[in-house]
């Protein structure tokens, strides 16, 4: 995959960013990198962390709400005002596709969950994308979802990954850590962090099968479809469906991902693997909803918002997902329902039986609770 | 920097969860490559850091960076996120997570 082009290891282009920029940018460019390299000499000598720097989304009541913003290939957030609710498409696909993205998530939430927007206050949804040069993630900061290019920086055939805002579950898996944040604030540590993960790939998968008008039998359950270029073995990021399998590569590997508890990954890497172990609740969530079919989004996705708006804690780990999933379907569609029976069976065929301690009189109690 | 050195250099998290490494001897590389590390890793001033430990915060699917460097005499563990990495280390990592590429090319 290297281009002949360039010598030893410079035959994949390093984007050196801000110092190439005062190198060669444009001199609008190069006042931007200069002041972000300004920031590393304020508080007190230590640099000024992008939390700092982002400017707060307000929390308002109202109506959808969406600003895209550019940030011009640095790490000023939010960047450059692009869209704003209402405004026309800008031919930017970049840009267009975070308007969208972060609209079809906002609808989800607001037409099937009866919510309003991240924090169900009405907050601005604040997107920026362009974050620096060859930057190959998206991510959410507390305040805003945050878009990467991409590989778009190197030659065709040195690339693995298109833009961040290719996939639209991508979009939605972000927002949804806001509404996380809002809601349980799972700890972004082992099984809890594993969970918060997980959550973020549910509503951002219903985000997706949404649109497309699918039913849970015909979505595919791939997370991040589109992302990889055609340099990789691969059909996407994660597969709820079938976790493990989603790529298999001589160059970034195979997917890591567990089905079931058994083959559950003990780490110290990324937060205890938060992105490999979400796969058992991933799944768990992809045979509750195949079980009791139609649309996901209906009754499956319903059954796990509830439980993370009203239900799961800080440091609630699988288990009580589990249990607490099983108590929601209860709740919502009665008793030794078939919904409630096939979030039942969903648990226990990912290794995590529901436990119950049945009490005479008292109808079913979750064990230490 | 006239002696020889190593860098470790690892990064973790991500949306993808990918995780990439390398291990670099400074005098395994090409006088070009080895000026060019030279040059970033003065300009990094990365050994003027404090090692700290990552804290909580409210980002997610951010990325992890470790680099295990020698300063002076003790060899130095520095970690970083997205969020804590200084603008002037930004270079050196970009350098390492290309050249990390580059060796899983080959």
């Amino acid at each position: 995959m290297c281009n002949n082009m360039y010598h030893s290891i410079f035959c994949a282009i390093p984007p050196y960013m801000l110092e190439k920029i005062i190198e060669a940018g444009t001199q609008k460019q190069k006042e931007k990198a200069k002041k972000t390299i300004a920031l590393a000499g304020q508080m007190r000598g230590q640099r000024q962390s992008i939390a700092d720097i982002t400017l707060k989304s307000k929390a308002v009541g109202g109506d959808k709400n969406r600003r895209v913003y550019s940030a011009q290939n640095l790490n000023v957030l939010p960047g450059i005002l692009m869209r704003s609710e209402g405004d026309p498409a800008t031919g930017d696909k970049h840009v267009d596709e975070a308007y969208d993205g972060a609209g079809a998530t906002y609808d989800l939430y607001h037409q099937v969950f009866e919510r309003n927007s991240i924090n169900n206050a009405g907050m601005e949804i604040i997107s920026t994308v362009r974050y620096l040069s060859g930057y190959d993630n998206a991510f959410w900061n507390g305040a805003q979802m945050v878009y990467g290019e991409g590989d778009e920086d190197l030659p065709e055939a040195d690339r693995i990954f298109n833009r961040f805002t290719v996939a639209l579950d991508i979009i939605g898996h972000e927002l949804a850590h806001g509404v996380t944040q809002y809601e349980a604030n799972l700890v972004y540590q082992n099984q809890s962090g594993a969970l918060n993960e997980s959550f973020s790939d549910v509503f951002g998968s219903l985000v997706k099968q949404r649109v497309k008008n699918q039913t849970a039998a015909d979505a595919d359950w791939i997370i991040g479809e589109g992302l990889f270029t055609d340099n990789v073995i691969g059909v996407g990021i994660r597969s709820m469906k079938n976790p493990g399998t989603a790529y298999n590569d001589p160059l970034i590997g195979k997917d890591p991902q567990p089905g079931h508890m058994n083959d559950f990954v003990v780490t110290t890497s990324d937060h205890g693997g938060v992105h490999i172990n979400s796969g058992i609740p991933n799944k768990a969530f992809y045979l509750a909803a195949t079980e009791i079919g139609g649309y996901a989004w209906e009754k499956a996705g319903k059954i796990w918002y509830v439980t993370l708006r009203d239900k799961l804690k800080a440091d609630s780990n699988f288990e009580d997902a589990a249990n607490l999933t099983y108590e929601v379907a209860g709740d919502l569609y009665g008793n030794k329902s078939a919904e409630q029976n096939a979030v039942k069976n969903a648990w226990e065929k990912v290794g995590m039986p529901i436990k119950l301690e049945e009490r005479e009189g008292c109808g079913t109690r979750l064990f230490g609770r | 920097m006239d002696k020889p050195y190593n860098i470790f250099f690892e990064r973790t998290g991500g949306f993808a969860g990918l995780p990439l490494s390398v291990n670099v001897s400074s005098d395994s590389l090409v006088k070009t490559d080895r000026n060019r590390l030279d040059a970033l890793m003065e300009k990094s001033n990365i050994c003027n850091y404090e090692s700290k430990p990552i804290t909580a915060d409210n980002f997610r699917d951010q990325f992890g960076y470790q680099l295990r460097v020698r300063c002076d005499t003790e060899e130095r563990v520095f970690s970083f996120t997205d969020n804590t990495l200084p603008p002037d280390v930004v270079p050196l990592v970009n350098y390492l997570v290309q050249l990390a590429r580059w060796q899983k090319n080959q």
